[in-house]
């Protein structure tokens, strides 16, 4: 396969994975920065750094290269002196399914993302990786860079601190409410 | 998640998706991926992006700042409780009480100690973490909960209070960093968002495009060279804040300074350039600002005349940047003792502005 060939499959995996799991990946980015418009951000930084970048020997591997890209790029955001070089945007809400229902789930979502804040990086990080992602502690170990052990303790440390902090708010929805 | 209610890991989701990949989304990544901004944070360029070290209506983002935004009011209170009876029979009464987020790690070789060796190998893909810096005295990782262990090493970034004595750092409380808490105390002229505002004042009628015919890339390039050429050359950035109408959407003002002479210089951008153009007087000429970062870089200097000597530890975690826009040699330390951006200058010949990761509590 020629070069150029190359290159085209290659976009087209690229633009394949954006259809995909851009969703998930503004999510991580989300969680872990606490800011959707930076979340966004970091996630379109990554994508065009795989484009950037040209095919990869493992194909397969492209997802996992996004993942780690994101979790770098969002400590690089949270940790360095960062300068916002693009012009913020509205944070959009949560498309609700109705009234009532975007009511309910914006406090719900306010008040885990205002937890999920408070919680250390390392627990946000690995709290956002499995929960979100759905990945297993060995998987979120792989994009985060340390131990699985580390993320099992920071999951079990994150979940326990979260529920804490959510402890003392009232139900608002429960499954049994009519909608 | 076991530990954690099914509405809240719902509720989890729902703020984090939503996000949907629409044709605008896919086309700002494919023109990021086109983006060849170089990676020389002084250099200027025409895609919009602005260089990493230049800030044009910009804050000191102090990430997360959306989660400040979202934070709802807490019972706890973000100042450390005192976990540490400080020592009084070692302490030197006058070595003030600091504050500052920074790295402590414990492995193998050594004790726990803040990291001051400007090695962020936290997050490097091969190898156990590791670094040196000044021992912390009554450390225990029970005082903080975002630590990580791996291959025999512990490492945190953690919120220290405490003071410098000696060779060591005397622990009064710790805690985990709060959201948004980096390792940077004071004021960092790098992120004055008026930092790459043009000097120049807008002329009668407004910045505009003098030669259209002469704003190519090709031109733009020849700017760049032109400038970079003179050996009295301060910097030669953009200033976007101000939208010049013109080709490509419109573009900002170039804007030049040098010590030497600024109508000759002007003269010689004009003749190349057709954009809008600010030449100005430079404080200092980038050359000189490098070469006393790198004189810097060989070792702390002592001052004659002023402190003695400057603390290792004070100057353990020891890097510079030449800003060379704002004509000044920018010093961040671990812990700045008194007086030393006025020995640093003296030292060196060049202004200099001292920033530190430790800052005395007020």
């Amino acid at each position: 396969m020629g070069v150029v060939e190359r290159e085209a499959e290659h976009r087209a995996l690229v633009e394949d994975l954006f259809r995909t799991s851009y969703a998930e990946l503004v999510g991580l980015a989300t969680l872990v920065t606490g800011d959707r418009t930076t979340g966004e951000d970091v996630a379109q930084d990554a994508f065009a750094g795989l484009l950037r970048r040209g095919p990869l020997d493992d194909p397969d591997a492209a997802v996992g290269y996004l993942r780690r890209a994101v979790v770098n790029l969002s400590r690089g955001r949270l940790r360095r002196r960062a300068v916002a070089e693009r012009p913020h945007r509205a944070d959009p809400s949560p498309v609700p399914a109705g009234p009532e229902d975007a009511a309910l789930a914006g406090d719900d979502s306010r008040a885990v993302a205002a937890a999920l804040a408070r919680l250390p990086l390392r627990q946000r990080e690995c709290v956002a990786t499995c929960s979100l992602l759905g990945l297993s502690h060995t998987e979120a170990a792989a994009v985060l860079g340390i131990s699985a052990g580390s993320v099992k303790t920071h999951v079990h440390r994150g979940t326990r601190r979260l529920a804490a902090l959510l402890a003392d708010r009232a139900p608002t929805i429960t499954p049994e409410d009519d909608r | 998640m076991s530990d954690l209610d099914p509405r809240w890991t719902t509720a989890l989701r729902a703020h984090a998706t939503a996000a949907e990949p629409t044709p605008e989304a896919w086309a700002a990544i494919t023109e990021r991926a086109a983006d060849d901004a170089p990676a020389d944070p002084s250099v200027p360029h025409r895609s919009g992006r602005r260089p990493g070290l230049v800030a044009a209506a910009a804050l000191l983002v102090l990430l997360a700042a959306g989660a400040a935004a979202l934070a709802v009011a807490g019972d706890d209170d973000p100042r450390p409780v005192p976990l540490v009876e400080e020592p009084t029979s070692t302490t030197t009464p006058a070595e003030p009480l600091v504050e500052g987020v920074a790295r402590v790690l414990e492995d193998a070789t050594h004790g726990p100690e803040i990291c001051a060796d400007g090695v962020d190998d936290l997050y490097r893909d091969m190898g156990p973490p590791s670094c040196r810096g000044v021992p912390v005295e009554g450390w225990s990782w029970d005082l903080v909960e975002g630590e990580d262990t791996d291959e025999g090493a512990t490492a945190a970034q953690v919120h220290l209070t405490g003071r410098f004595v000696d060779d060591r750092f005397v622990l009064a409380a710790a805690r985990d960093p709060e959201p948004g808490e980096t390792g940077l105390g004071g004021d960092d002229p790098l992120s004055d968002p008026d930092r790459t505002t043009t000097p120049c004042p807008a002329p009668p009628g407004g910045w505009t495009v003098r030669d259209e015919a002469r704003t190519t890339d090709e031109h733009f390039r020849s700017l760049l060279m032109t400038a970079r050429a003179a050996p009295d050359l301060g910097e030669i950035w953009v200033d976007e804040s101000v939208r010049v109408p013109g080709p490509q959407g419109g573009q900002g003002v170039m804007t030049a300074s040098f010590t030497g002479d600024l109508e000759r210089h002007r003269q010689e951008l004009e003749a190349v350039y057709g954009g809008a153009l600010c030449v100005t007087e430079a404080p200092i000429a980038s050359r000189d600002l490098r070469a006393a970062a790198d004189r810097l870089m060989t070792g702390p200097p002592v001052a004659p005349g002023g402190p003695t000597v400057v603390s290792e530890i004070a100057v353990h975690d020891l890097s510079s940047i030449a800003d060379t826009i704002g004509g000044q040699l920018v010093v961040h330390v671990l812990h700045a003792p008194p007086g030393l951006e006025e020995a640093l200058a003296a030292e060196l010949g060049v202004p200099v502005v001292v920033t530190s990761t430790f800052m005395p509590i007020a």
